[in-house]
């Protein structure tokens, strides 16, 4: 069986003017998403606060629970997070450092509206600010350092135009994968971090594998112009990139489909950083390696 | 300083790291300068000065010494903490040191109240015994004219039936006779009134001091104060040899039997402050956790039905090396020191590695098949294939393992947990690929002798 036919050329290079449209297009799209939206809704874990996940056992409302908090929040965001049960996500701002109090507080305050074995919490996320503040730096310094890495070493195994290129080509996947929660009012948290680096590793990965293979060819194709070796080279991975992205994905629609509330917002970052991580690497990272060959020449042979 | 003959005012902290010992006069303070000072070298004079109280001199911790005195507080305090955790009989409590100066504490499956789990962590349980100062004078102190060597402490008492709170105040010395770390058990029983106590034995050189302590002081107030709280301040009346005292206070049963713990258990050497707090409910996480793992394994049939129809009897193979990847991870996975990759991030790390893990199955078998179109044979075509595909995967895996690496520097918790899963299993996949594959086709080929290839 076959996908995609072993003679597969397609004038990647030659059409790469719709590329750069296309990806132009959405960089924009992500990026206007900060003006219009504003910046991305952090979740606890970085900013710091309280998450609390409360189930009720008969219908409430949310200006009821808006209500109980009072005394510990001026505005609590209470959203309903299931259609069939009466599931509440309770997010409010912590100042304070010390957090041992709040739970029982919480408790109190809602047993006090709407009384005792009424409501169930179920899962309660307290991050004090000093913690958010150190994991949201940790999460910058760890991504410049991983792409500095990657650049010295696509520099040594490759090039170091294919190392701008694959830089470029996660950046842009994390610009996109970005955009995408903001437009959503998507929450960005823990999770969603790990999913961002999922997506960074595959990235990488898919990325490597058509680098290597215009390694490959170079040695053997000396004397033709770069944008017909990179073609080849887009061709022949071609078929294994189709593949490996659509069984990555058959697990990830898995998840979309199977998986509860907090997995799919997990899932659809996984999903968009995938289909854009696979677009990126065909259509970001080779067009930019052939654009900057002019001031940066790939060494042949 | 005592023994040196120094007379002294007094002594009080001004700063976290540096304390100001007050003098009668500039000679006692210069007698200090020689003879005790030389033997304290991890601190430095930073002034000394006459005052219109004596003569004062500032005293301060060097650098180096604060750090190696945080850190020791920091690995007593994980020591303390496990200690009492253990108590709350959770299958595997975990406690580790994060970073510098945190502490993650970790009771899956803890059945009790969260909040007094998280009570009695925090607990500093600082037992100390310390004489009132029966000569001062309270009241003035009360207004804030403490004797020095003294400070004011409150015994609080909460009346079960009404609830009401009454505040004593006591005038204590401030220097401290005989501290917890000297005890050898702690245990709640009722006293003859019906109200719950908690005994206390001391070990021999407790037992000692203790003796030593209530022979020199009989008909004075000895005050047992714990965490800065006055529990109570008996008279002592003659000398008590044994080594065992008794904490009165008006407990409940809980609040005794939590005391009793952390006092067996060793106080903190330092305050905690609880800076971050998750607690999922056994529902919530059973359920997240479920539908995970079905869609994972649903995807996972999928792609192993996948590569079958795809590369047939080669998929195969694949498959098998698949599953002998998996049953990798999950035994390095579920070995200790890890098991915090079993959350979300956790699996994120399985799914993108099994993720790469196909696609090494999938770069050799496409190799195989471009040779095997240029006309070479199976064996050859495969050798060719194997070859070729191995500087794509090694290149892939070791720029993906060094991205990663930052995560597990920079990382808390369930990243570092993400970026751990990811190195494991790319090498595991790395292995697997390369070599448990190539032995399975190499059976073929030389001990099958088949010679066609199905890829």
């Amino acid at each position: 069986m076959e996908l995609i036919p072993p003679n597969t050329n397609i004038d990647f290079m030659g059409n790469r003017r719709y590329a750069y449209a296309f990806t132009t297009v959405v960089i924009v799209l992500s990026l206007l998403s900060f003006p219009i939206k504003g910046w991305i809704n952090l979740g606890v874990d970085f900013t710091g606060g309280v998450t609390a996940q409360v189930q009720f056992k008969k219908p409430v409302h949310i200006e009821q629970i808006r209500q109980a908090l009072e005394p510990i929040s001026k505005e609590p965001t209470v959203q309903r997070f299931s259609l069939s049960g009466e599931d509440y996500i309770i997010r409010l701002e912590t100042h304070d450092e010390g957090t041992e109090q709040f739970s029982q507080k919480l408790q109190g305050l809602l047993e006090s509206k709407f009384g005792k074995g009424v409501f169930e919490i179920r899962g309660l996320e307290i991050v004090g600010p000093k913690v958010g503040q150190d994991l949201r730096h940790a999460a910058i310094w760890a991504t410049v350092i991983a792409l500095g890495m990657l650049l010295v070493y696509m520099a040594f195994r490759f090039t170091f135009s294919m190392g701008l290129g694959a830089v470029f080509c996660l950046v842009h996947d994390l610009i996109v994968v970005y955009g995408f929660f903001v437009w959503n009012g998507m929450e960005f948290n823990l999770t969603i971090l790990a999913a961002m680096l999922t997506v960074i590793g595959y990235d990488i990965h898919d990325t490597i594998v058509v680098c290597d293979r215009v390694r490959d060819n170079l040695r053997s194709m000396r004397k033709q112009p770069l944008a017909d070796v990179l073609n080849i080279s887009i061709n022949q991975t071609l078929s294994r990139t189709v593949l490996t992205s659509g069984f990555t994905l058959l697990v990830v629609i898995a998840l979309l489909i199977f998986g509860t509330n907090v997995l799919r917002d997990f899932a659809w970052a996984l999903l968009i950083g995938i289909i854009f991580g696979t677009y990126s690497s065909i259509f970001v990272a080779s067009p930019l390696v052939l654009a900057i060959d002019k001031y940066i020449p790939v060494k042949r042979g | 300083m005592k023994d040196e003959r120094v007379r002294y005012v007094d002594v009080h902290r001004n700063k976290a790291d540096s304390f100001v010992i007050f003098f009668k006069d500039a000679d006692q303070a210069s007698l200090f300068d020689q003879k005790v000072l030389e033997k304290l070298p991890s601190f430095k004079k930073v002034s000394s000065e006459q005052t219109e109280k004596g003569f004062e001199t500032e005293l301060q911790l060097d650098p180096k010494t604060v750090e190696s005195i945080k850190q020791k507080a920091v690995r007593q305090a994980v020591d303390t903490i496990r200690n009492r955790v253990d108590a709350f009989g959770v299958a595997e409590p975990d406690v580790v040191i994060q970073g510098t100066d945190r502490i993650v504490v970790q009771l899956p499956g803890l059945k009790e109240d969260v909040n007094r789990a998280i009570d009695i962590i925090r607990k500093t349980a600082r037992l100390e015994f310390r004489l009132v100062d029966e000569k001062g004078d309270l009241n003035a102190a009360l207004k804030g004219n403490v004797p020095q060597g003294d400070e004011v402490l409150y015994e609080i008492n909460k009346n079960p039936r009404t609830g009401a709170v009454t505040r004593t105040p006591f005038l204590v010395k401030k220097q401290v006779l005989l501290t917890g770390d000297l005890l050898t058990d702690a245990r709640v029983h009722p006293d003859r009134g019906g109200r719950m106590v908690i005994g206390m034995d001391f070990n021999r050189l407790g037992a000692q001091q203790f003796e030593r302590v209530t022979g020199e002081h009989v008909r004075e107030r000895l005050a047992i104060v714990l965490d800065n709280r006055v529990y109570s301040a008996p008279v002592i009346k003659d000398r008590i040899a044994g080594g065992s005292a008794i904490i009165e206070g008006m407990f409940s049963p809980e609040e005794a039997h939590d005391l009793a713990l952390v006092l067996r258990a060793g106080s903190l050497p330092a305050p905690v402050k609880i800076l971050e707090n998750r607690t999922v409910g056994p529902s919530l996480g059973e359920d997240s956790i479920r539908s995970g793992r079905n869609a994972i394994v649903l995807g996972m049939l999928m792609i192993i039905v996948g590569m079958a129809l795809y590369y047939k009897w080669s998929g195969l193979v694949a498959d098998i090396a698949l599953l002998f990847n998996l049953v990798l991870i999950f035994a390095v996975m579920v070995s200790p020191g890890l098991r915090a990759t079993l959350t979300l991030p956790g699996l994120a790390g399985a799914a993108l590695t099994i993720g790469m893990a196909i696609d090494h199955n999938v770069l050799i078998f496409e190799r195989v098949r471009e040779e095997l179109r240029s006309g070479k044979t199976p064996r050859i075509a495969l050798e060719n294939g194997y070859t070729k595909a191995f500087s794509t995967i090694f290149d892939s895996t070791s720029t993906t393992i060094l991205a990663s690496l930052p995560l597990i520097q920079f990382g808390t918790g369930p990243i570092k947990g993400f970026a751990v899963t990811l190195c494991i299993g790319l090498s595991a996949s790395m292995f697997t690929a390369l070599f448990v594959t190539r032995a399975i086709f190499d059976y073929f080929f030389q001990v099958k002798r088949v010679k066609k290839l199905s890829v």
